[in-house]
C-alpha cells in the first residue's frame, strides 16, 4: 500500500480545487512541482524549448482532466512526473524528432555510462537519494539511468551495454526494488 | 504474454523503457492486476525521487495560465441526442404543435427485460406457424399501418394493426454479431419508449406499439437492450415523412 502523507492529502485537495476550476489551486501545484516537471523534461529531452512545451502540456492537461489523478495510487508529484517522462519519451521517439534524437544520441555517446551516473549524482539534490543510489550495484544503476534519463528502451540499453535483453530487464527491476527498500530504510517517501 | 513475463517487464515499463506494443499489453494487464499495479506505483515513486529540480523559465507559468484560460470545457452531453433530433424532425413533419418531452418512464428497466422474455416466448410459438402466412394476414388488413424503417445497412418493415399488435413483415438488415441486439424505439404521443428488444436477427416477431406513433427508430445495443440509448439509429421511419 502506498503512503498517504499530509502532503499527498494536500495534493488531492489541490486537484479538487483544479476540478472546481480554481486557478490559484493550479498555481500552487505549479509552485510545488513546476521545477521538477520542467527539470525532468529538460533532462530527458535536452532541449529547453521542447521541455517548456512538455511542462505546459502536463499542467494544462491536469487543468482539463483533473480526474485522471487518483490520490489512492500515488502522490501528485509522481503522477505529474510520470506524465512528464512519458511525454518526453514520446517526443524523443517520434519520427518528427529525428534531429533531436540524433543530437541526444551524440550527447549520450559522448558520455560514458559512468559520466551519466556522475551527472545524476550532481543534479540529484537530496543526499539521502544519493545514499540510496550508492547502495545498489553499479550495473543496476547504469541500466536505470540509461533507461530513465537516457530515454532508451531496455532493448536499446542491452545493445548499448552489450548484454542480453533479459539481463537488462531483470537489472532494472531488481535495482528499483533495492532502491525502494533502501529509500524506505532511509526514510525517503517512496515506500 | 504470460504473467511472469509481464512481471519481468514492470521495472522497464515504469521507466517508459518498453516499446509501444509491450506498453499496451501491460496497460491492459494493470487494469485487472492489483499486485502488478501496486508494484508499478512503487517503482514510479522511486523514479520520482531521482528527478532534478530546475528553475522554470519566467514565461512558463504565463503560458500555462493563458492556455488553461483559453480552454473551453465541453458542455455535458444531452441524453439520447439522436432521439431528440428524430423527435424534432417528427414535430416539423407533423406540423409542429406537439411538445416533445423525454419523460422518464417508471420501471423502464423492467419493461425492457419483460420485452425480451415475451419476445423469446412468442418466437418459440411462432416457430410452429408458417411465418409467411402470418405476415400476409397482417398486411392484408387495410387498416394496418405499414412502417418501413430504412437506414444505410438495410430496412425493416413493421405492420401495425389498429389494436396495437404488430409484426415484423420483412427485413434486409444483416444479423448482428454475438452479444448485440437490435432495439426498437417508438415516439408515441410525444414520448420516447422502448418498443422491443428484437435480438440479433429480427424475424417475424410480434410486439405491441400502441398509441399514435410518430417515429420508429432501430438501434444496435448490447445484448439485453438499454433503457437509454446513446447510439445513432440504424434505421428510422417517420409517420408523416
Amino acid at each position: 500500500m502506498l503512503y498517504l502523507d499530509e502532503r499527498t492529502l494536500e495534493d488531492a485537495e489541490l486537484v479538487g480545487g483544479v476540478a472546481d476550476r480554481d486557478e490559484s489551486a493550479l498555481a500552487e501545484i505549479y509552485r510545488r512541482h513546476g521545477n521538477q516537471v520542467f527539470g525532468l523534461a529538460k533532462r530527458v529531452i535536452r532541449d529547453e524549448e521542447m521541455a517548456r512545451d512538455i511542462a505546459q502540456d502536463v499542467f494544462v492537461s491536469l487543468w482539463k482532466k483533473p480526474e485522471a489523478f487518483d490520490a489512492s495510487r500515488g502522490s501528485l508529484r509522481t503522477f505529474l512526473l510520470a506524465k512528464t517522462h512519458s511525454r518526453s519519451i514520446d517526443v524523443i521517439r517520434s519520427e518528427s524528432s529525428r534531429r533531436i534524437r540524433e543530437e541526444r544520441d551524440g550527447l549520450l555517446r559522448a558520455d560514458s555510462v559512468p559520466n551519466v551516473e556522475e551527472e545524476v549524482w550532481q543534479v540529484t539534490v537530496a543526499s539521502k537519494v544519493r545514499t540510496a543510489l550508492a547502495t545498489i550495484p553499479e550495473r543496476e544503476r547504469d541500466v536505470i539511468e540509461l533507461a530513465y534519463f537516457g530515454g532508451l528502451t531496455y532493448r536499446e540499453v542491452a545493445v548499448r551495454l552489450g548484454v542480453a535483453e533479459g539481463t537488462v530487464k531483470s537489472r532494472i527491476r531488481s535495482g528499483l526494488s533495492r532502491l525502494q527498500e533502501s529509500m524506505g530504510q532511509l526514510g525517503i517517501a517512496a515506500v | 504474454m504470460e504473467h511472469d513475463e509481464i512481471i519481468g517487464l514492470l521495472g522497464a515499463f515504469s521507466l517508459d523503457a518498453v516499446d509501444q506494443s509491450e506498453r499496451e499489453l501491460i496497460d491492459a494487464h494493470l487494469e485487472v492486476c492489483t499486485m502488478c499495479c501496486t508494484e508499478v506505483a512503487q517503482f514510479l515513486e522511486v523514479a520520482a525521487e531521482f528527478v532534478p529540480g530546475t528553475p522554470t523559465p519566467r514565461s512558463l507559468w504565463a503560458r500555462i495560465l493563458h492556455s488553461a484560460r483559453s480552454y473551453r470545457f465541453p458542455v455535458a452531453s444531452q441524453p439520447r441526442p439522436w432521439l431528440a433530433m428524430v423527435a424534432a424532425i417528427a414535430i416539423v413533419a407533423l406540423g409542429g404543435v406537439v411538445v416533445f418531452q423525454q419523460r422518464r418512464v417508471v420501471n423502464l428497466e423492467a419493461t425492457v427485460a419483460q420485452q425480451m422474455i415475451e419476445i423469446d416466448g412468442q418466437n418459440r410459438e411462432l416457430d410452429e406457424v408458417a411465418p409467411d402466412r402470418l405476415a400476409v394476414a397482417a398486411m392484408s388488413n387495410p387498416s394496418a399501418l405499414q412502417a418501413v424503417l430504412s437506414g444505410d445497412a438495410g430496412s425493416i418493415t413493421f405492420v401495425i394493426q389498429p389494436d396495437g399488435s404488430a409484426l415484423i413483415a420483412g427485413s434486409t438488415l444483416p444479423p448482428l454479431p454475438e452479444g448485440l441486439t437490435y432495439q426498437l424505439w417508438a415516439v408515441v404521443d410525444g414520448e420516447v419508449v422502448s418498443a422491443a428488444v428484437l435480438g440479433p436477427d429480427p424475424r417475424l416477431t410480434p410486439l405491441r406499439i400502441e398509441g399514435s406513433v410518430a417515429v420508429l427508430a432501430l438501434t444496435v445495443e448490447h445484448r439485453g437492450g438499454v433503457v437509454v440509448s446513446e447510439q445513432e439509429p440504424a434505421a428510422v421511419w417517420l409517420a408523416d415523412a
